[in-house]
């Protein structure tokens, strides 16, 4: 897609769904909440350090067991990756967002370390299984062909491919590790024991004081944990972590077996009445799907178009060759902090000061995404090699870097536009009208006959958007992709 | 006797090489000439092909150092030269030699690694290795897994010409039979029994070294200069955003 294409098509959207998202202030004084928030935001206090401690550690203990016991799995479905029926399972479980696999696992186990463990591990083996899929299969097969003839394909496997791809795959294991932890601490609040859960409550009771001081802590948590992963502790954390965590580990089998067989299916459907099952569906299509579906499709495409404006913003102050040594290290300072917030927790934070419209959903799903491909970006344009002469400054990102990368910079923006979807159907739980609204609805007044189709309308909204930005992408690039430095 | 013959070898719509029909009997040392590009490789690799098909009557045990080396750069040197007998074990037995190596085969390797004079590397990781320990730990694996015929893909490439002479010495210790593609012409007309001088996708001479003069070499290695056929350029294959997942 070419450079003029592409901005007209993000102002088109901005001009065309602008009027139809709701982005009013329903708080009454947004401006005194913000002066007390910044000042609870400047004074962090803790208010019980063992209660912190241990809030660590159960954020700790959900985000890293998810991520371990999810590896192998995913690495097992990389191998049968060639087979279509796993791809395509693969892609729906994994278009299904943490939060609502935790919702739904809630109905089975309740508050049992089962539902934050299945939550995180179900949608992370399918994302394993197809980034391992595709780092096996970019591994050069020189090696393979120097073995001697009649190998073995399992030994080739052990010896030659796994060997190969296993940087690549540690480095990926810790990236997903490091969003294993972001959801393990939102998913305290839908009532797991991790840092989201107090959050929530010091963020309820305007104690934002409290509130900093969980934020440092995941902040802090997400900049070091690498340190306390390094390989050969993988096993000895998956020995060790089950014990950490509370609640009951036994599993309601009538519980699951009712939801399976009664709970999920319409009443219309089990009484074996057609007329009253069309009733059943046009219904949930007219009140819930469709306007869930086109609110999401909204606010996922006005928070690509915020997003794409303000990393272009951003990426400049981060990268070296523009905004020199300092200057670039502080612009990677305010990249890490937001980088490291949740989408749902930023979401969750605007929602409070203005109330629950499109508008704290976009600035938050904007100023995470844009400090990722930002910090995407920054890097890729300190590794140009420019011309000794080359204008400085603004001027080079302009002249220089924006043109050069300009591709790249598309193709991530189109990557993460699936995230972004997700991100957008998820936050419907804090009141928005996108999918997650409608969820929550189902979930409050016991209407679980609704998930499955709501469900469903996700998986294929994000099948759908996977397939079109893949379609986008492969379109010929402009003249800007000449002399992009990818690596 | 190893055979090969092919109208054309390579895509279909653009073949790489055409009318090769070559025999190599056992015992020879087979020396590949030729400008970049001329399709050396290609003839090697249809040889491997051909020496490895079940039936060939030349080798039973076929050893290959490919151009790219074919190295797993994560692992230990030691064990890069243990990948040339991995076919002789399970998988139960492989997994072991990953994770502790048995004395035997530990001193097995260090004396391969010592006659190419890389014994001191072996614990490092491969992908630290200079450009020339490289070469020689890829002759190492090839020299471990033995056997009868060894297809070497310009193996001396990023030696000096006492180690490129050392290792090429190992490698006809090592093996019976040898096909070698090489840049450097003396080196090569040195140890060969027979010559193939290959230019623009085509066989032009196959020579005992001794017919091998400088008019011929002039001639195979000038023919490269003229119209030379369109380079596709490579793209940079696209670094794939796993943050984005």
């Amino acid at each position: 897609m070419s450079a003029r294409a592409f901005t007209l098509g993000l102002a088109l959207i901005v001009l065309l769904l602008g009027p139809l998202a709701d982005v009013a202030l329903t708080t009454g004084s947004p401006g005194a909440e913000l002066q007390r928030m910044g000042a609870g935001l400047g004074a962090p206090h803790v208010a019980d350090g063992a209660e912190f401690a241990r809030a660590l550690l159960l954020t700790f203990a959900f985000g890293v067991l998810g991520t371990l016991l999810a590896a192998p799995v995913g690495l097992l479905l990389a191998l049968l990756w060639a087979r279509r029926t796993v791809r395509v399972i693969s892609g729906s479980v994994r278009a299904i967002h943490e939060l609502f696999w935790a919702l739904l696992l809630m109905q089975v186990f309740g508050l049992s370390p089962w539902t934050g463990l299945l939550a995180l591990a179900l949608p992370f083996s399918a994302i394993f299984a197809k980034v391992f899929a595709e780092i096996l299969a970019e591994q050069p097969d020189a090696a393979l062909r120097a073995l001697p003839p009649h190998t073995a394909p399992l030994v080739r496997w052990v010896c030659v491919r796994l060997p190969s791809a296993w940087p690549q795959m540690r480095t990926y294991l810790l990236t997903r590790a490091e969003c294993g932890l972001r959801s393990s601490a939102v998913l305290g609040f839908i009532g797991l024991p991790t840092l989201g859960y107090h959050l929530d409550g010091a963020l309820a009771y305007g104690a934002y004081d409290e509130a900093a001081a969980w934020l440092l802590g995941l902040i802090v948590l997400i900049a070091g944990f690498r340190w306390l992963l390094p390989a050969w502790s993988w096993p000895l954390w998956l020995l060790i972590l089950p014990w950490t965590l509370p609640g009951d580990w036994s599993i309601n089998t009538t519980a699951l077996q009712r939801l399976l067989t009664e709970a999920l299916w319409p009443a219309a459907l089990n009484a074996g009445n057609p007329t009253a099952l069309l009733q059943w569906i046009s219904a949930l299509l007219r009140d819930a799907i469709l306007p869930g579906v086109i609110n999401t499709l909204v606010l996922g495409a006005l928070a690509l178009a915020a997003t794409a404006l303000l990393t272009l913003v951003l990426w400049p102050l981060a990268a070296r060759t523009v905004s020199g040594r300092l200057g670039a290290g502080l612009g990677h300072g305010v990249l890490l902090v937001l980088r490291s917030l949740p989408e749902y927790l930023l979401a969750y934070i605007f929602v409070l000061l203005w109330g629950p419209s499109m508008l704290p959903a976009i600035v938050a799903l904007m100023l995470h995404n844009a400090a990722i491909i930002a910090f995407l970006m920054a890097r890729a344009s300190d590794q140009l090699t420019l011309r000794a002469d080359a204008p400085r400054g603004v001027m080079r990102y302009g002249w220089e870097i924006l043109p050069r990368l300009f591709a790249p910079y598309q193709a991530y923006l189109f990557y993460r536009w699936e995230i972004i979807l997700r991100e957008s159907a998820v936050v419907g739980l804090l009141g928005v009208y996108t999918l997650g609204f409608f969820v929550d609805s189902a979930l409050a007044e016991m209407r679980l006959d609704h998930l499955p189709p709501l469900l469903l309308a996700t998986v294929l909204l994000n099948l759908s958007a996977d397939a079109l930005s893949r379609r986008v992408r492969r379109l010929p690039p402009g003249p800007t992709q000449a002399g992009m430095a990818w690596s | 006797m190893l055979h090969l013959r092919a109208a054309a070898i390579g895509p279909a719509d653009a073949p790489i090489l055409r009318d090769i029909d070559v025999q190599v009997t056992a015992g020879e040392r087979v020396v590949v000439l030729g400008p970049s590009g001329a399709g050396k490789t290609t003839l090697l690799n249809a040889l491997y092909a051909a020496a490895t098909r079940p039936g060939c009557a030349l080798a039973r045990r076929v050893a290959l150092i490919p151009q790219p080396l074919g190295l797993v750069d994560p692992l230990r040197a030691r064990h890069n030269v243990a990948l040339g007998r991995v076919d002789r074990r399970g998988l139960a037995g492989n997994l072991r030699s990953l994770v502790w190596m048995a004395a035997t085969e530990r001193q097995a390797i260090a004396a391969v690694a010592q006659r190419l004079q890389v014994d001191d590397v072996l614990e490092q990781v491969t992908g630290t290795l200079s450009g020339g320990q490289r070469s020689r730990i890829a002759a190492a694996r090839a020299l471990y897994c033995g056997g009868e015929l060894l297809l070497a893909d310009e193996p001396c490439a990023a030696l000096d010409p006492e180690r490129a002479l050392q290792l090429m010495r190992a490698l006809r210790e090592g093996f019976a039979t040898l096909i070698c593609t090489m840049h450097d012409v003396d080196a090569g007309l040195q140890m060969a029994t027979r010559v193939w001088g290959v230019s623009a996708g085509r066989l032009v001479f196959d020579l005992p070294p001794a017919a091998v003069d400088s008019a011929r070499l002039t001639a195979l290695y000038g023919a490269a200069i003229g119209p030379s056929p369109p380079v596709r350029a490579a793209e940079p294959p696209p670094e794939f955003p796993r943050h984005c997942l």
